[in-house]
Formats: C-alpha cells, sequence, structure tokens
C-alpha cells in the first residue's frame, strides 16, 4: 500500500517496524508506515490482492536516492538554474559514465544549462543533449 | 593531377594495389556516413540512419574506385562498445586488418570526436579523416586548417559536405592514390594506471598501446568501478591530446542564439509551445496527409480506378482461359486470388498508405524533429516503463509494427525493448489498420473520439501494467538534440524509398503467402469449421457473421481483416455500435505473420507465442465487454 503522508510503497508486514514503537500490544486495523510513522487504516483485502496481481510484490521503497548522492557536498547538474554556466567535475554513479562518454561529456567540460523541463537540457560546444533528472543528479558540478 | 592532397611520400608508401583494396567507413551515428556510402557507390540500396536501422551492412563498389570494395559500418563512438551496434563496427573494424578506415566526423563537433580517430590510429592502421557537414560547421564561423591537423596526425584530412557532394572528389583522389606511409601512433599520455593494466596483458618490450590490447571483455570483467575509472582515464587522456591539437589548428567561436531555428528551436522544446506543435504535426502529417491523401485519395484512385477497372478483370479474363478448373483459378484470381486479393491488397491499399507514411516520417526525421518529440514525451514513457527515445519504434509503428520491432533495437535495456514490443503488438494499430480504421469512422467523429480514447487508455494502462510487471531496472533518457535542418527532398525521397523496398521485400511475399493458405483453407472446408468456432465469439460481440470471416482472415493480416470489415461496412451491413467495436477489435488484434516471425527473431518462441495469445484474448475480451456495455447503457 501506499502511505498518505509521504508516499512510500510498503507492504503490510513492513509496517511492524512502526509498530513495534506503539504501546498498544492487541492486534489493532490499523498500519504504520514504516518511513514517516503515519497511521492509517489497512487496505481492503481483495483490493490488496488486486493490486499485488496487478503491478508485482514490493518491498519498501524509502524514497530512492541515487547511489553515494547522500554524501556529497556539492552542486549537481539538476541543480544549476537555467542559463547558467557549469563545469563538470565527476560522475556519482559508475553505472551511468558510460552514457556521458558516448556523448563525449567528460569531467572537465563546461555545460551551460538551457532548461529544467520536460527534462534536463544543456548546450556543450554546439551541440545540445537532453537527460532525466536521475541521470543529471548523477553528476556533480561547479557552478560558473 | 589528381592528388590534390599535402605531398606524401609515395615511394615509401604501401604498394597501390594494397592501399585501396578494402574501405570501411566508420563513425559515430547520424554524420553522414551513409550518405558519404552512397555518394562513393552510387547506390542506395540502405540509407536509413537513425540508430539501429543499418541493420544488415551494406557493402559496394565505386564507379571511380575500381577494384576497391566499401562498407558501411553501424553508428559507433568508441571500439570499446556499449550498444550492439557498435559491437557490430568493432568486429567489422578489428575483423579487417587490411581494410582503410574513413573515419566521418561532424566537422563542428570535430573536438569531441577526435579521440576516435585517435583511437583508430592506435589501431596502427590507415585512417582518412573527414569533416563532414563543414557547411554548418562554416555557418557557425568553425574555422578548421586541415591541412596542418593532417600533417599533426600524419593522416589525410579531407572536409566534405556529403548532402551537396563537395570535397568528394578530394576524397577519392586520397582513397586512390593519396596514402602516405603508415601513420604514426599517437603519443598519448596515459595515467599509470592504465599503462600497468595494458603492460600486465602484453609481452615486455611490446610498446603500450592501449586500443590494440584492450578488449571490451577485459573491461568487462573488472569491477564497475575501477571499469569506469579506467575508462574515463583513457578518454580523458585522449580528450587532453585532441585539445593540444586542435588548440593550434581549430578555432571554435562561441554561440550567436539568434538565428531563426535557434528560435523555433526554443519553441519546440518548451512544453507549452511543443505540445500545439506536436498535435499540429501529428493533424497535418498523420491525418490529413496519410489518412485523407493516401489512405483516402490515393487508395481510392489505385483501387476503383486502376485495379477494379483494369487490372483485374483483365487478369480474371486472362487466368480463366487458361486455367480450365475453376479450383485452380480461385488460387490466382476471383474473391480470396493470389492476384486479385493478395497483389491488389498489397500494391493498391496497403501500399500508398505505408509510402505516405514512410514519406511523412522520413521528413520528420530528417528535420530533427523526432528527438524533441522523445524529449517532450520522456515524462509520459517513464510512466510506461520507457525512456524517450522509445518515441522512434512507437512512432514507426504507427507506419509499419514489424519495422518498429526490429528499430526497438535502440533501446538500451532487454527490460525497455519487451516492453515496447508489447505495446506494438497490442496497442499501436500500423497504418494499414489505421487507414481502414480512419476511413470506417470518417463520417462518424464521435466514434472517432471514443475510438481515440479507448486506444489511449488501453496503450498507457497496458504499459503502466507492463511497466511493473516485466523485471529490470527503471530506464535512463539521455540523448543529442540534433539542430533542426530543412530536410533535403533527394535525401528524403530516398529514404521513403528504401523503406518502401524494405516493406515490399518482406511483406509482399507474406502477402500473396496468406492468399495461398486463405485457398487451402477454403478448398479444404477447414475455414468453414474454424468459422463456426468462433461465430459464438462474433456473435458475442455484437458483430454479424460475416465479421468472423474478416477475423480469420485477420490472423494471417490484421489489414485484411480490417478491409474486411471496411467491405461489410460499404454494403451497409454494420450499424454505428457494429462499427466501433469492429474498428477497435480490428485495431487490438493479433500482429500479423510478418510482426509474429519478427516477434520470433527479436524476442523468441515463447515471446511471440505468449503475446499472441494475450492479445487475442485482450481483442475479444475488450470487444464483448464493449458491446456489453453499449447495449447495457444504450450509449451507441
Amino acid at each position: 500500500m501506499i502511505c498518505r503522508e509521504c508516499g512510500t510503497e510498503f507492504d503490510e508486514h513492513q509496517s511492524e517496524v512502526a509498530c513495534a514503537l506503539c504501546c498498544s500490544r492487541s492486534h489493532c486495523s490499523m498500519v504504520k508506515c514504516p518511513n514517516c510513522g503515519m497511521e492509517m487504516p489497512r487496505e481492503p483485502h481483495p483490493l490488496a490482492r488486486l493490486r499485488q496481481w496487478l503491478f508485482g510484490k514490493h518491498e519498501a521503497k524509502l524514497r530512492p536516492a541515487p547511489d553515494g548522492l547522500c554524501q556529497r557536498s556539492g552542486l549537481t547538474l539538476a541543480e544549476v538554474p537555467p542559463g547558467k554556466q557549469a563545469l563538470i567535475e565527476r560522475f556519482l554513479d559508475p553505472t551511468h559514465v558510460r552514457k556521458f562518454l558516448s556523448l563525449g561529456i567528460l569531467p572537465g567540460t563546461t555545460l551551460t544549462v538551457l532548461k529544467h523541463s520536460p527534462a534536463v537540457v544543456v548546450r556543450a560546444g554546439y551541440s545540445e543533449f537532453a537527460f532525466d533528472r536521475a541521470l543529471a543528479q548523477t553528476v556533480l558540478v561547479r557552478q560558473l | 593531377m589528381l592528388n590534390e592532397y599535402p605531398a606524401r611520400d609515395q615511394s615509401s608508401g604501401i604498394p597501390r594495389e594494397a592501399a585501396a583494396k578494402r574501405i570501411l567507413i566508420v563513425g559515430p551515428p547520424n554524420v553522414g556516413k551513409s550518405l558519404i556510402f552512397n555518394r562513393l557507390t552510387g547506390s542506395s540500396v540502405s540509407v536509413s540512419n537513425y540508430p539501429g536501422t543499418t541493420v544488415e551492412i551494406s557493402a559496394g563498389t565505386s564507379p571511380m574506385l575500381a577494384g576497391c570494395e566499401i562498407r558501411d559500418t553501424p553508428g559507433a563512438y568508441s571500439l570499446l562498445p556499449i550498444t550492439d551496434e557498435e559491437r557490430v563496427a568493432r568486429e567489422i573494424i578489428i575483423g579487417q586488418p587490411d581494410a582503410v578506415l574513413i573515419h566521418v566526423v561532424d566537422a563542428k563537433n570535430l573536438r569531441r570526436m577526435l579521440p576516435f580517430t585517435l583511437e583508430l590510429l592506435e589501431l596502427g592502421r590507415h585512417v582518412i579523416l573527414v569533416l563532414n557537414l563543414m557547411d554548418e560547421a562554416r555557418r557557425l564561423g568553425v574555422v578548421i586548417d586541415h591541412d596542418e591537423l593532417g600533417e599533426r596526425l600524419g593522416i589525410p584530412v579531407v572536409p566534405t559536405v556529403a548532402t551537396t557532394g563537395e570535397g568528394l572528389d578530394v576524397l577519392c583522389a586520397v582513397i586512390r592514390d593519396g596514402l602516405g606511409p603508415q601513420p604514426p601512433v599517437p603519443a598519448i599520455s596515459y595515467p599509470r594506471e592504465v599503462l600497468e593494466a595494458v603492460r600486465r596483458m602484453v609481452r615486455p618490450g611490446v610498446p603500450l598501446v592501449p586500443a590494440r590490447v584492450l578488449t571490451p571483455e577485459f573491461l568487462e570483467r573488472l569491477p564497475i568501478v575501477e571499469r569506469t575509472d579506467f575508462e574515463l582515464g583513457l578518454r580523458l587522456a585522449r580528450q587532453h591530446f585532441a585539445d593540444e591539437i586542435l588548440a593550434e589548428v581549430a578555432s571554435f567561436p562561441a554561440l550567436s542564439d539568434t538565428t531563426f531555428t535557434s528560435w523555433l528551436n526554443r519553441l519546440t522544446m518548451n512544453v507549452w509551445t511543443a505540445i500545439p506543435i506536436a498535435l499540429a504535426v501529428l493533424y497535418f502529417g498523420v491525418y490529413q496527409f496519410v489518412g485523407n491523401f493516401g489512405a483516402g485519395t490515393l487508395v481510392d484512385f489505385l483501387e476503383n480506378g486502376v485495379y477494379e477497372k483494369y487490372v483485374t478483370p483483365w487478369l480474371t479474363t486472362w487466368f480463366e482461359r487458361l486455367i480450365p478448373w475453376p479450383t485452380l483459378q480461385d488460387l490466382f484470381v476471383h474473391d480470396y486470388g493470389m492476384l486479385t486479393l493478395g497483389l491488389r491488397y498489397a500494391v493498391a491499399l496497403i501500399l500508398p498508405i505505408v509510402g505516405t507514411f514512410f514519406l511523412m516520417f522520413s521528413v520528420l526525421e530528417d528535420s530533427g524533429y523526432l528527438p524533441r518529440l522523445a524529449l517532450l514525451l520522456d515524462r509520459v514513457f517513464k510512466k510506461l516503463g520507457l525512456n524517450g527515445r522509445a518515441v522512434i519504434p512507437i512512432v514507426l509503428g504507427f507506419g509499419c509494427g514489424t519495422m518498429a520491432t526490429v528499430v526497438t533495437r535502440i533501446l538500451e535495456t532487454k527490460r525497455e525493448r519487451i516492453i515496447a514490443t508489447i505495446l506494438l503488438g497490442f496497442a499501436i494499430p500500423c497504418s494499414a489498420q489505421l487507414g481502414v480504421v480512419l476511413a470506417m469512422v470518417a463520417q462518424r467523429p464521435y466514434i472517432f473520439i471514443l475510438w481515440i480514447a479507448l486506444m489511449s487508455v488501453i496503450f498507457l494502462g497496458l504499459g503502466m501494467i507492463a511497466a511493473r510487471r516485466v523485471p529490470g531496472k527503471a530506464p535512463a533518457f539521455y540523448l543529442e538534440i540534433p539542430p533542426l535542418r530543412m530536410p533535403r527532398l533527394s535525401n528524403v525521397l530516398t529514404k521513403t524509398y528504401s523503406r518502401m523496398y524494405w516493406y515490399f521485400v518482406e511483406i509482399f511475399p507474406l502477402f500473396l503467402a496468406a492468399s495461398a493458405v486463405i485457398w487451402v483453407g477454403t478448398i479444404t472446408g477447414v475455414f468453414e469449421l474454424i468459422i463456426r468456432v468462433i461465430e459464438p465469439v462474433v456473435y458475442a460481440m455484437g458483430l454479424p457473421r460475416e465479421a468472423a470471416h474478416s477475423l480469420l482472415f485477420g490472423f494471417f493480416r490484421r489489414d485484411y481483416g480490417a478491409a474486411g470489415l471496411f467491405d461489410l461496412l460499404n454494403h451497409g451491413k454494420l450499424d454505428d455500435r457494429q462499427i466501433f467495436i469492429s474498428a477497435l477489435v480490428i485495431s487490438l488484434f493479433l500482429p500479423c505473420i510478418a510482426m509474429f516471425s519478427v516477434m520470433q527473431k527479436e524476442r523468441g518462441w515463447r515471446f511471440a507465442l505468449g503475446t499472441s495469445a494475450a492479445i487475442l484474448v485482450t481483442a475479444t475480451t475488450v470487444g464483448i465487454a464493449a458491446n456489453f456495455i453499449l447495449r447495457v447503457t444504450g450509449a451507441l
């Protein structure tokens, strides 16, 4: 089910994490979101079954953050305001580096950010490139 | 004097015969490789140049270069491949050690593309660097001293404009007699870790040249973090070397932002203006040009004007005279004959529709609009488990699902290819179906709107389910947005021609085969039996008995089925509800035999059979459900 407060997706049994903190010992009709602790009624059984069949079984996805993003301190490409220039310093997610290399975008390349919507569009040299937000968040830059 | 090229020491060069026996054209996608290939060979066999369509590698000879074989290769950015195309390109380059390599690059983006030239030079091969799209570069004020650049690299450098043919005579002259001695291996200073790894792989004393030693297999064995550092190290060292040379031989002025294309460029990338533009393209391109002109005017002319009046009566008379047995006559002529049905559908009904569609698609492709559409639709496609790039196969699917299924190769992950194929099979009607459906609902706009709404819901709903059920990682969207260009008529026509040629060669035999199967089915009585079995289903959908025929033929060709239903409509046998339901069912219906065979080739038997079964169930269920709902509510 989906938390109404923070939007986290979780299975009922995962709410035990949050329920352990509750003083009521008996089996109640409420569940708690493992992410934010919001209390809400259980999803009706047949509905939950249908959802599971349609969309597959979900483990809790606690607000996904791209690898290594938590430890970073600098600015990512997704945060550079449109019209501003940025110098690429480092790629944060090694699984995506080849994508940038194939476009000829390397550490040391200077980019101009053109827009953020519908995707991040940048100009490097005489070419324009589009990245989705998730990808742009893996590029560590220095704003010029 | 043919050799206009910086004087080279001809005497110490390799013998002329050996110099130009084999030529490979290599380079990244969309820089005009195929066009240069066609200009050199004078052929127009395969020019489809969006990534993924140089499926078969074209090879040819040139009238200007006697006794020399020229081959085109798929787009590649590097010898260390990421995509399947690059893998193929690498295999061809490595597999032909005596071939001369023509590296074609986009002149204005030379800085970005020169590292690949260096990589090719490291192989110790003869390389000719072709600076194509010089006209665009000049317009931007880019100046490249190509003689000096050639001097630095030790190879011939030829500026060209492939679209007008400028510089190609020089290229020919260079291939013929301008190849000098073996070009030197560029002295790139690689980081220590890279050289260490290379040293471990070669015998002592052998020069440490990464491109000669490193294989994709070696890199795949490295842990991902290490591999990434390694690749970055290689690439940065080459880029540094290239930058140092370019700083002295070329100048790239800053961009001015005032041109018309730049203004239009902004409009096509801003959500608020891009959506109306996309709708306008859809309306004029698809509805007016393909739907009204192709499926209406042209089909009408060919079917009623040419075929019904002259060809069919003529063929029928001849075959009735030639073959005395009516049963055998039926194989060629009469209602389901190979020539009067198979050939008629192929030539008079499908070809004009597919032809106009391919023409429109080529214009869109050459103008650079498709990547902008990809950008616009990326977020929607993400919900379907795809990324913006999938617009190319999906839009192409409205032309021919079979070709589109092949083109799903441009998608990066297997998951995306599977989802795209499913969507193409289920919910994207091809131009032949679309043409017939549009004709069926043309007089009744409310049915048309209802049909579009329901098809969109099915497309989106199916995609969202597929996105959640098909395992794998969420896709990433990254794409180069090329400048908007005015499409060139000759180029558009060549592309359209080559696609129609492909369509004809691939699909045409299947049309005839389907006619033959229908003939066998009819004379053996097998079809009557099947029709009796599916009759209850047809009744459940509220359709007349004759519709069973059309649906059965739909197994062989979706458009056969659609055309059959169209016939029923013309004879006034369908009411509004039946029109809507049959339009719906036929749009959702099974892929044609050609698409099934491509699905099997690309995704395997299990996938092809499973998808077909699922489609069959969905189409009938939706048909029955729609009939029930419309009856109960009395809406139509």
